[in-house]
């Protein structure tokens, strides 16, 4: 579901007028930032190191809170929401002494869903995404990228129609990225929900979205929206296509100049 | 090197210290000043009746009891300290003072408090003990990865879901750690206490066979203690390796 604005998109995530300052820190990392994210859309945020890019997902999660300003999802201001969003860590955070089935099954544990009900739906994510035969194994037993397929498949447990995934890529090597940024933009094509996309890397960006948000400023005080020129299905020649390189070039410009500043 | 290796070198190295004593023993030949193993193990089975009958239960109940309240009183400092950090400010500081009397020197308070009964022994084993599984367990909840409880928070975890889905087993290789120092503490404060004085027990047994300058006799309880401890402390190593599949990966 999401929430009709005047121009009749489907806003899922609107973020306004955000201001947010660390505590004990003088100068803000946010000043009077806002953007949207439409509803079943593929969104991707890019930055330059340190320019705020996880802040706005620790506020995404009520982990901090603005100073000033709102967050809203599907329409509805975060504060009075419980598991509005499901969230997926840069590491993949799993717990060691939980079989990858126990792993997946912890945000719907915590949502106190059936026994039955859990293991209904952990086995149906997994298969999903391709590890089912692994429900019973250790995450020590796995490699880094399934891991990484493993987080996914929990995160898709908590069942918000949003999810926030940062930088979940960033940890691996460059094939396993490549497999992994293909994989995941055909779970996107087939799961029907809105994903909202950390990635410092530029290539990774254009691949996996529909959008890419670019935060500039110091404080981060504007966003520079850029729609992606790919079709729906997209395979990995397509980022050798000339708009396409210009566009990398763009954004690859747009950050040096960031990280100047 | 492999670990059967490294096994069978230590067990090499007890027989050869084992087989040292004895052959120091023998030099000397004086086995009321230097009784041998021989004479030690000859003696344990002269008076088995009484060591294992009589004076090893007695033994057991206090080191079996202390050794359990020791773990659930520390396990509960821990946990109440881990809860709030004013209990924790308040708290440390007397748990630490516990620790600098030396047992030795207080336990005859405990004498007088509640003379020589069990209750006293079991309160100079806790007093031994507790402390190492409050500070352990505790440093082992306060290890818990910033990031997953905040993955948790994300996922709406209440403060006791996150105790018992999070904290707990990330504490739970803290406390067998403390597991393999309250063992044998246990039966060192049990010794202790009854050296103090009890109506039966190995400690006991072993002051009243020193009073006839009975020196294997003297010896004798103690290698039965210090048997049962290595195999108690061999049944918590087992126990871990079990259990904590994922040591050293949190």
């Amino acid at each position: 579901m999401g929430h009709v604005l005047g121009d009749a998109k489907i806003i899922m995530l609107k973020f306004e007028n955000i201001t947010f300052t660390y505590k004990g820190e003088e100068n803000p990392v946010l000043k009077n930032l806002s953007f949207c994210v439409e509803d079943k859309s593929f969104v991707s945020i890019i930055g330059a190191s340190g320019s705020g890019k996880t802040t706005i997902f620790r506020l995404l999660n009520s982990l901090e809170k603005p100073d000033s300003g709102n967050i809203s999802i599907d329409g509805k201001n975060i504060e009075n929401l419980k598991n509005y969003a499901s969230y997926m860590p840069q590491q993949d955070l799993l717990f060691p002494w939980r079989t990858v089935e126990k792993n997946v099954m912890l945000p719907m544990q915590i949502q106190k869903k059936t026994k039955q009900e859990q293991v209904r739906i952990a086995g149906e994510i997994l298969e999903k995404v391709g590890l089912y035969e692994y429900s019973k194994k250790y995450p020590r037993e796995l490699s880094g990228g399934m891991r990484q397929r493993v987080s996914f498949a929990r995160t898709l447990c908590q069942g918000a129609d949003i999810m926030l995934l940062d930088e979940p890529f960033s940890a691996l090597d460059s094939i396993t990225r490549i497999n992994l940024r293909e994989w995941l933009r055909e779970q996107w094509e087939n799961l029907d929900r809105t994903i909202l996309f950390i990635t410092h890397d530029v290539e990774e960006a254009i691949y996996l979205s529909e959008k890419i948000l670019v935060l500039t400023g110091n404080p981060v005080d504007d966003i520079i929206e850029i729609k992606v020129p790919l079709p729906k299905k997209r395979d990995r020649n397509m980022l050798e296509e000339p708009d396409i390189r210009d566009l990398k070039e763009k954004l690859i410009e747009l950050l040096r100049s960031e990280a100047k500043e | 090197m492999s670990p059967k290796k490294k096994r069978a070198i230590g067990v090499l190295f007890l027989v050869f210290l084992i087989v040292l004593w004895q052959i120091i023993s023998l030099i000397i030949g004086k086995s009321y000043l230097l009784p041998g193993p021989v004479d030690v193990v000859e003696n344990i089975w002269e008076n088995r009746i009484e060591i294992f009958t009589v004076h090893l239960p007695a033994t057991l109940q206090v080191v079996v009891s202390g050794g359990i309240i020791s773990v659930v009183l520390g396990f509960f400092l821990a946990m109440i300290m881990d809860m709030d950090r004013r209990v924790e400010k308040a708290l440390y500081p007397v748990l630490t003072a516990t620790q600098t009397i030396p047992v030795m020197c207080i336990a005859p308070v405990f004498v007088l408090w509640f003379g020589y009964t069990v209750t006293m022994r079991i309160i100079v084993v806790v007093l031994l003990n507790f402390f190492s599984v409050a500070v352990n367990v505790f440093d082992g909840l306060k290890s818990t990865n910033t990031g997953r409880t905040e993955l948790m928070l994300t996922y709406g975890a209440s403060r006791l879901q996150r105790f018992f889905l999070l904290r707990l087993p990330t504490a739970l290789p803290y406390l067998f750690t403390a597991l393999k120092v309250v063992v044998p503490w246990s039966f060192v404060g049990a010794a202790v206490s009854e050296w103090l004085g009890a109506p039966s027990g190995l400690g006991i047994y072993s002051r009243n066979c020193m009073a006839q300058f009975d020196a294997a006799g003297l010896l004798a309880p103690l290698a039965v203690l210090t048997v049962l401890a290595l195999i108690l402390n061999g049944v918590i190593y087992l126990a871990e390796k079990k259990i904590i599949t994922w040591k050293g990966e949190v």
